[in-house]
């Protein structure tokens, strides 16, 4: 696997964002979910073909200037500022889970910012008969947690996932803090229910959608992905069969496949 | 030495396979398993032992605030201490402690400085008032606070709060989460300018030590894990004062402890054990997927709570688990025995965290009315009696109201 470069963006006073950028060509921006940011396989692939900027949320990674982004529009329009200090104008966006949230927001709220859209088990709506469960009562019973992030608990995906936390005393307590800070971070835009509004927005979206998700995602049930289909039309919907909520990590090549196929059959205008 | 009474009026007859079928005593516990007969009865037996206590003459009665559970049933602290206003008024000398109210749960906060200044008005200026935070559970799940906003939040409404209790002219508050074009406290407070402060809190931070130190309030570490568990954390305070170039006045901390009087030290764990075992194994039995929201704790004190076994509250339930009732005692989890064991105990555990105001719970878990009425009792006639001098005239009391030893109006 390649090595993203680790970049500081300064967005504006008090604020700096910290963006894992690597690949060549054309620009790709991807918004991870409440678990953090790690540099994936899939994330690697797509930077063989795009120059993928994955920015850390804002309060994890190292970044400055959490306190200056207080509620959801300040998240949003934070987010136009830094593809302002990244120049990007117009843009393709991935987002998973909660950052699947942002980025169909940033995609209803001005239609411009964004291209092409992913959602990958995207947060952000919400039905009454099928609720998304609240992943931040699991932060404290690892293994529950685990039973809802993948659909194989044995495959390989969810095994490294389960191996990840370190053997060391010391790397142990950084692992366990830079989790907590990421659902923090996270909670504080999703505290709750989240669904913030998108659902009185999201007819705004002009971006090219490409739905993807778990078959079994026992976070965001796959009820979502209809949800979310029926209000952006024209959106393509892809269900991965053998995933819960990390289908990128599960079915690894038919998600990339899946995604460059949708990125690069998209009408570059609408 | 102050000696309060706190009753956490735990529900006392949740079923024997509770915690085999039932997975947190808060939040996800069903209602259906609440019996209003039964908790009528509770209700009032609770506040005829608030009341004996007033009568034994305790030097203040304590009231605290907790949200869909059964392991404290005062969602309304200030209800329960209105029901004891009067009683608090007429008595000798009792000071009432809302311990309090959970600032950012109030919206708007206001509702806070009003009500607390119509109790220190009934009770002719005997009020203290406590602002904890609050657990992750009452103020991030069953009131749904965003953990990221509860500190700011909490922080903003206290500046609102004692901000109104001071102007004597209506304001304006602009604040991060709370507007308001007029601000106007009408009644005031009966103490001049408000009553004492207490900040009660179970995390025992540098932080909150110099917030507290800053504004010269009364820091109280509520824990159910006793003397011998606090130790560290009184020492960290106390070493905090003297950085900070402060006196040493016991009175500037509160601590709680659990206790259980009998006629010999045999006969208390007869009568008691089994009511303290029912609190830790069922008042306490709480889901870990509740215990704390990410954000709750800031990034520092997740780090340094990880860092030290002594670090957090549920380090503490580890600690204590699978004791039995001679190392609970023995650990200091709990005190108890005879009339003169406690004492002993209670004088040790004063004079090694170097405190001035002791609160004492004395009803736990399941106990029936009649033990709780006799450990109460002993306690204010057999122990308050033997310990109150321990600080003699050495240190001044502070953060207590000034009561005058006749009610402040008296009765036609």
């Amino acid at each position: 696997m390649s090595t993203p470069k680790l970049e500081t963006v300064k967005v504006r006073d008090c604020i700096e964002a910290k963006v894992l950028v690597a690949g060549e060509g054309k620009p790709l921006v991807y918004l991870h979910g409440a678990g953090g940011l790690q540099w994936d396989d899939y994330l690697d692939r797509l930077s063989q073909h795009y120059k993928v900027y994955a920015p850390y949320h804002i309060g994890t990674g190292g970044s400055v200037g959490k306190d200056e982004v207080r509620d959801w529009w300040d998240l949003v329009l934070y987010y136009y500022e830094l593809f302002d200090a990244l120049g990007l104008d117009s843009v393709d966006v991935i987002g998973h889970s909660f950052g699947g949230m942002v980025a169909a927001e940033l995609a209803s709220t001005n239609p411009d910012r964004v291209r092409n859209l992913v959602l990958v088990c995207a947060a952000g709506l919400w039905l009454d008969e099928t609720p998304v469960k609240d992943v931040f009562t699991m932060l404290n019973t690892p293994d529950v947690l685990f039973q809802h992030l993948f659909a194989d608990l044995n495959s390989p995906a969810a095994q490294a996932f389960a191996n990840a936390m370190p053997e060391e005393h010391e790397a142990q307590v950084d692992f366990i803090v830079a989790q907590n800070t990421a659902a923090a971070e996270a909670a504080k835009f999703m505290w709750g229910i989240p669904d913030k509004g998108l659902s009185r927005r999201i007819h705004r979206v002009t971006a090219n959608t490409c739905i993807i998700w778990g078959e079994k995602d026992a976070l965001i049930p796959v009820d979502y992905a209809y949800e979310f289909h029926k209000r952006l039309p024209g959106s393509k919907v892809t269900i991965m069969e053998k995933s819960g909520h990390y289908p990128q990590a599960e079915e690894l090549e038919a998600v990339l496949a899946t995604t460059l196929e949708f990125l690069q059959a998209a009408p570059v205008t609408k | 030495m102050k000696f309060v009474f706190m009753n956490l009026m735990s529900y006392r007859d949740l079923p024997e396979d509770f915690t085999e079928k039932h997975k947190s005593v808060y939040i996800s516990i069903p209602n259906s398993l609440y019996d209003p007969e039964k908790g009528h009865e509770m209700y009032n037996d609770f506040i005829d032992q608030y009341e004996l206590a007033i009568d034994l003459g305790f030097d203040g009665v304590g009231v605290n605030e907790h949200h869909a559970n059964a392991y404290g049933m005062m969602p309304s602290p200030n209800i329960i201490a209105a029901a004891l206003a009067r009683k608090v008024r007429e008595s000798e000398k009792t000071a009432l402690i809302v311990l309090g109210n959970s600032l950012a749960l109030y919206n708007p906060p206001i509702r806070v400085a009003e009500e607390l200044a119509m109790l220190d008005n009934i009770t002719g200026g005997r009020l203290i008032a406590g602002f904890p935070v609050g657990t992750s559970m009452d103020t991030n799940y069953a009131y749904g606070v965003n953990p990221a906003e509860l500190r700011p939040r909490y922080y903003e409404a206290h500046d609102l709060v004692m901000k109104a209790w001071k102007e004597r002219e209506v304001f304006h508050f602009n604040g991060k989460f709370n507007q308001h074009r007029y601000v106007n406290v009408w009644t005031r407070p009966y103490q001049d300018p408000h009553p004492p402060v207490w900040i009660p809190g179970g995390a025992a931070s540098q932080e909150t030590f110099d917030w507290v130190a800053e504004n010269d309030y009364q820091y109280s570490y509520l824990s159910f894990y006793g003397h011998e568990f606090a130790k560290d954390k009184f020492d960290k305070f106390w070493k905090r004062r003297k950085e900070l170039g402060l006196d040493m006045n016991p009175y500037k901390v509160g601590f709680v402890q659990m206790i259980c009087i009998s006629e010999t030290d045999e006969k208390a764990k007869e009568e008691y054990e089994e009511h303290v075992n029912y609190f830790f194994n069922k008042s306490f039995h709480v889901s870990p997927e509740f215990t704390e929201a990410p954000g709750y704790r800031t990034e520092k004190s997740v780090r340094a709570g990880l860092q030290s076994q002594y670090g957090t509250e549920s380090a503490g339930a580890k600690l204590r688990a699978g004791l039995s009732w001679e190392q609970m005692v023995e650990k200091g989890y709990v005190i108890a025995g005879s009339p003169e064991s406690v004492v002993n105990q209670i004088r040790k555990a004063i004079k090694k965290l170097h405190v001035g105001h002791f609160i004492a719970l004395l009803n736990h878990g399941s106990m029936p009315h009649e033990l709780a009425l006799k450990n109460i009792r002993l306690m204010g006639e057999e122990v308050i009696p033997h310990v109150r001098d321990i600080w003699g005239d050495e240190y001044e009391v502070q953060n207590w109201p000034k009561i005058e030893q006749t009610p402040a109006v008296q009765k036609a």
